[in-house]
């Protein structure tokens, strides 16, 4: 079932091109990454999704309709610009955001204790939300985006501010939301927890969309193009070549496939080669060779 | 929708009503109040019950016919014709608190007044007895008898009826002109505080809210006019709740009235010298003011980008207010002036110049009517126009200047 549907949606600030036919799917259960430097047009693309910004083409479905206010109800959202009511409890701050998304279930005292448990909030719910530290305050707000349960939700850097530690309690999270059925568009710079979380990534540069389809396929159309090789090899045996060395062995990074596959069968014949591997790129390889390429 | 609507002013109001600082405003200006009344209480009674002591040199006639007036508001104690006032002053050791010599013929009067006194010094009474004492001895230089003397003195009967050009104000019902200013006057400064109050309310609940983000995740939620409106609604029910503050003061000064004699300071009976139509209109435009102010202040807020511009749009607003102010205190002296008349019926002025027109005589119970209906539609579209900006600016965080910003908005 297709939750979110975008189809050719663009948008221009004083003739600025900031989002430029954006299309996609999103099915339910689905974790679609949004990456792209910034400024690139993935906060926009939200402002669109929710209603804050009007397309000036394009149109956007939820639930096969057109997207109104009423759905906001089925919507979660976190902003990229963290912000909450200081001065409110935990308990009170959270319930308060569920009212607004029309939600009165009489458990949701033991929905705050779930999640504030399962994300490690360091606070009791009747702690006032300032006394909290920034990264708490900041799960404290993830929780009011998605209490009430709804059918999209959509994250805007999630990951910013958050220790290692805390992003994986945030990946183990966003999996549980996702398995119960919840459709998830989220973005982030951190291309680890992209790799992790996205069934789909989606990138943008300059509003364009340059990448677009499962993760897997999107890597696997890039090749194995990284090459891993161990052996009895110096830094000069890699003279103009894009190799990094590391304790272990050399990973050179070639322009495609076939060029990896080459210099691996030459060295095979012609040195002591311990291992080797031939890699698809990582999210983080594609990002930087699509950004860098003109 | 109004479920949601409810939510957001609740929210406002249980936020602010936890707050010392909401009670601080609420009962400050009652509190201000009772001090200003007890203090000009205790100094009135000081002045009271402290008479000065004046020492008098004078001719022995003039010293017996002064001393012979009894005077109500001061003290005469008798010094010789040739001692040197500066020296009377000095001598007593300050129990003097002002000396007068009168020469022979009134040809001249020197006073010297003590300024380390803690009296208050009598002056309009002590020259009005010299004035009578001098007025006595001219009369009886031109042999002028004491009845001729009051004749030429005594003022006429004077009797006033005040008629408006379309004879409206002749129906009124006020017995006590000045119990109706003072109500006018009593209801200029509650609404000053008032307005005041809730301006800076509404500016820091819709810009603070903005200045930290926290409007988008709202925003996620409900539209921004269901937002605005529960903001306003919420103001509302803080203003209700100040209302009823004021209203359980009152009823606990009735209850304790036996204890507190509080009817020995203020009469209750200055309302009954009121026309009920003069307290209904008077109270409506205070209440509507209120709103459009807010209002006004709302609209303002909503161009905020970060939360140090708060204090820029409260202002504008606090000065807007001080407009009719100053107008309504100035006008009362000439309250049918063309801009003064004109300005009784415009919305952010009719608050405080209209009931100070109709507390002088100068205008109808129609025109305060005729001044309600025009604020009301003045809310109404205030309303729709503040809405509207709050929907398109609510999300706007550029860092124009917030006067460039009202200005374009204008433009």
């Amino acid at each position: 079932m297709t939750v979110l549907k975008i189809n050719n949606v663009t948008k221009k600030f004083d003739n600025h091109t900031v989002v430029d036919q954006l299309s996609l799917d999103l099915e339910k259960g689905e974790v679609l990454g949004l990456i792209g430097q910034n400024g690139a047009g993935k906060s926009t693309t939200f402002k669109m999704i929710l209603n804050f910004l009007k397309p000036d083409s394009g149109s956007i479905y939820f639930n096969d309709h057109q997207l109104s206010y009423k759905d906001l109800d089925n919507v979660g959202f976190l902003p990229e610009e963290r912000g909450v009511y200081e001065e409110q409890k935990i308990s009170v701050g959270i319930k308060y955001m569920a009212k607004l998304h029309g939600y009165y279930e009489s458990d949701i005292d033991d929905k705050i204790d779930f999640w504030m448990e399962k994300l490690q909030v360091k606070g009791k719910k009747n702690d006032r939300i300032k006394t909290l530290s920034k990264g708490n305050q900041q799960k404290v707000q993830l929780i009011s985006s998605f209490i009430h349960e709804p059918k999209l939700l959509i994250l805007d850097e999630p990951f910013s501010g958050l220790d290692p530690v805390n992003s994986d309690l945030l990946i183990t999270s966003i999996e549980y939301i996702r398995n119960k059925g919840a459709a998830i568009i989220f973005s982030s710079h951190d291309m680890r927890n992209v790799n992790l979380l996205s069934d789909k990534i989606m990138m943008l540069k300059n509003g364009k969309t340059i990448l677009n389809g499962k993760t897997n396929t999107i890597r696997s159309n890039f090749g194995k193009k990284i090459l891993y090789i161990e052996g009895n090899f110096k830094n000069s045996d890699f003279m103009n070549l894009n190799a990094k060395q590391d304790d272990e062995g050399f990973m050179i990074t070639f322009d495609n496939e076939q060029e990896a596959k080459l210099f691996l069968e030459k060295q095979l014949k012609q040195r002591i080669v311990t291992g080797y591997r031939l890699q698809t790129p990582t999210l983080d390889d594609i990002f930087r060779q699509i950004i860098l390429s003109k | 929708m109004f479920k949601r609507i409810k939510t957001i002013a609740w929210q406002v109001f249980k936020t602010k009503i936890v707050k010392i600082s909401y009670y601080w405003m609420i009962f400050a200006p009652v509190i201000l109040l009772i001090v200003i009344f007890g203090l000009t209480q205790y100094l009135s009674q000081d002045a009271k019950d402290k008479k000065p002591y004046v020492a008098i040199s004078a001719p022995e006639s003039l010293k017996k016919q002064l001393l012979n007036k009894h005077a109500s508001s001061y003290h005469l104690e008798y010094v010789k014709a040739d001692d040197n006032l500066l020296n009377v002053l000095v001598k007593d050791g300050g129990s003097i608190d002002a000396a007068i010599k009168i020469s022979n013929n009134f040809d001249s009067v020197s006073i010297i007044r003590n300024t380390y006194s803690d009296k208050a010094f009598p002056e309009t009474a002590i020259k009005q007895d010299i004035n009578a004492l001098k007025i006595n001895f001219e009369a009886k230089k031109q042999n002028l008898s004491v009845n001729k003397l009051n004749q030429l003195f005594s003022p006429p009967n004077y009797d006033m009826t005040v008629v408006s050009s379309d004879n409206d104000v002749s129906n009124n019902s006020f017995n006590g002109l000045s119990d109706v200013q003072m109500f006018s006057n009593i209801c200029t400064i509650i609404i000053f505080v008032l307005i005041g109050s809730y301006i800076n309310i509404i500016s820091s609940e819709i810009g603070r809210e903005k200045g930290g983000h926290v409007i988008e995740s709202v925003l996620s939620a409900v539209s921004a006019k269901v937002q605005f409106a529960g903001k306003i609604l919420g103001t509302i029910y803080l203003l209700i709740f100040q209302l009823l503050c004021y209203l359980l003061i009152v009823i606990a000064v009735k209850i304790l009235n036996p204890v507190l004699h509080v009817n020995h300071f203020v009469s209750a009976d200055i309302l009954k010298n009121i026309s009920y139509q003069y307290i209904i209109i008077s109270i409506t435009l205070m209440v509507i003011a209120l709103l459009t102010y807010v209002l006004l202040a709302a609209l303002l807020a909503s161009l905020v980008s970060k939360v140090e511009d708060i204090p820029q749009v409260t202002n504008l607003s606090s000065l807007l207010l001080l407009v009719p102010y100053g107008i309504s205190l100035a006008g009362s002296m000439m309250p049918n002036n063309v801009i003064i008349k004109i300005l009784s019926f415009l919305p952010f002025a009719s608050q405080n110049i209209m009931p100070m027109r109709i507390a002088s005589h100068a205008t109808s119970y129609l025109a305060g009517y005729i001044a309600i209906s025009i604020s009301i539609v003045c809310v109404l579209v205030l309303y729709w126009i503040a809405s509207n900006v709050y929907a398109n600016y609510a999300l706007n965080f550029d860092n124009k200047n917030i006067i460039r910003k009202i200005w374009q908005l204008i433009s």
